[in-house]
């Protein structure tokens, strides 16, 4: 019973953080144009992808992949110097690590859901693909989405945003893995895909609960701020 | 420290902020610990900062979010049910201003009705700001809990009537030879 109330309790303070990040996402115009603008890059990556000779078709689930990557980058990228002081209060407040794990992930993957469809829709457009192929691409796209997106923010928080541009390299071979295992011509590839998919998914988001848990968000936070415009105290 | 009101006086880089971001469970200690109202903050951060209310530095607006949404996502983070909420925001309502993002940042953390307020900085808020501040510190300490501030002017820390505590090189800060 207890451990019934913890649980329900964690899950209320991890939909509240949802939502609170969802509506700073909603209200904020450059937000939205750094969304816009990762779903242009997205889509016409998979449509110029689309232009080459089919013997390069089989590059479409890893550009789909790359574009969810790209979407997690973005998420990552923008979602920490948006929050500014408010992760300070969040931090204080009396959460787990696991519950902060668990709302910045699906807060960022609710914004990098139009960055992925829209590479989805834009790859469907030039592959025009049968049913099943279409189902294994969306598998790659938000397989690859879900998993890139707690390593990017766990890499963020520990690297800061400098180095996100080299988050592209984890994010491309989670893809490139994804891929090879969901279009392997075998009947194990599909659960094989699955099975790959659900323990890297365990293993970051492990990673960054361990990141949040350890209380280096908000030290990150006061660098990257310090770091973005010295001697002016971190945006709210 | 119950029914205390403490306050850390020092320059900036002395350390103040760091403190008061070790007592709120943001840092970790490399040594010693950190206890609050029998909860040792490393091993039970949740019941500890349950106890803790803390606003931090200066800071120019409270976010994108209305004071409404702000003060609600603050009420179920800290686990309160829709009747207790409803009651500290009347109980608390004497604090709300929602041309001020001081006040709105204080009343947040009111709402778990600490026994440890945490207040970091208030050098640069209007008197108004202030009133507030020493009336909820008042709250607290009559309700058995304590009060610390951190800042780098020893007036505050005499306006709030509270036992000093010096960082650093403090003789320019409390008006001794420079």
């Amino acid at each position: 019973m207890k451990r019934r109330a913890l649980r329900a309790r964690g899950g209320a303070a991890t939909w509240a953080l949802v939502r609170a990040e969802t509506t700073i996402w909603r209200r904020s115009p450059d937000g939205w144009l750094v969304t816009l603008l990762a779903a242009a890059v997205a889509s016409l990556s998979c449509a110029w992808l689309g232009k080459l000779s089919t013997n390069l078709a089989h590059l479409y689930p890893y550009a789909l992949a790359a574009a969810g990557a790209l979407a997690a980058l973005v998420a990552a990228v923008r979602i920490i110097p948006r929050e500014g002081s408010l992760v300070t209060l969040w931090l204080a407040a009396p959460l787990f690590g696991r519950e902060l794990a668990r709302a910045k992930v699906l807060a960022a993957g609710l914004r990098a859901l139009p960055v992925v469809l829209c590479a989805y829709a834009a790859t469907l457009f030039q592959l025009r693909p049968g049913l099943p192929e279409a189902a294994a691409l969306l598998f790659i796209a938000l397989a690859s989405a879900g998993i890139c997106t707690p390593l990017a923010l766990a890499w963020d928080l520990h690297f800061g945003s400098a180095w996100s541009p080299l988050l592209a390299i984890p994010c491309a071979l989670v893809a490139m893995l994804l891929g090879r295992a969901a279009t392997l011509p075998s009947p194990l590839a599909a659960p094989v895909a699955a099975i790959l998919a659900a323990v890297l998914l365990y293993l970051a988001l492990r990673q960054l609960s361990e990141r949040l848990a350890t209380f280096e968000h908000h030290a990150s936070l006061e660098k990257a701020a310090q770091h973005r415009s010295p001697g002016k105290p971190p945006r709210v | 420290m119950p029914r205390e009101r403490l306050a850390v006086v020092g320059p900036s880089g002395s350390g103040k902020t760091a403190l008061l971001a070790l007592i709120a469970g943001l840092l970790r200690p490399d040594a010693g610990t950190i206890v609050v109202g029998a909860f040792d903050m490393r091993y039970q951060p949740a019941q500890a900062k349950r106890r803790v209310g803390y606003v931090p530095p200066e800071t120019p607006a409270v976010a994108p979010l209305s004071v409404d949404e702000y003060v609600r996502l603050l009420a179920e983070l800290y686990g309160l049910s829709e009747q207790q909420f409803a009651e500290r925001c009347q109980r608390l309502a004497w604090l709300r201003d929602d041309t001020s993002p001081r006040r709105t940042r204080l009343l947040g953390a009111m709402l778990p009705l600490p026994s440890l307020l945490l207040v970091d900085e208030p050098r640069a808020w209007p008197r108004e700001d202030l009133d507030a501040l020493e009336r909820a510190a008042d709250e607290v300490i009559d309700e058995g809990g304590a009060f610390l501030i951190a800042t780098r002017d020893a007036a505050i820390a005499q306006r709030f009537h509270a036992r000093v505590v010096a960082f650093g090189a403090l003789s320019p800060v409390l008006g001794g030879p420079a």
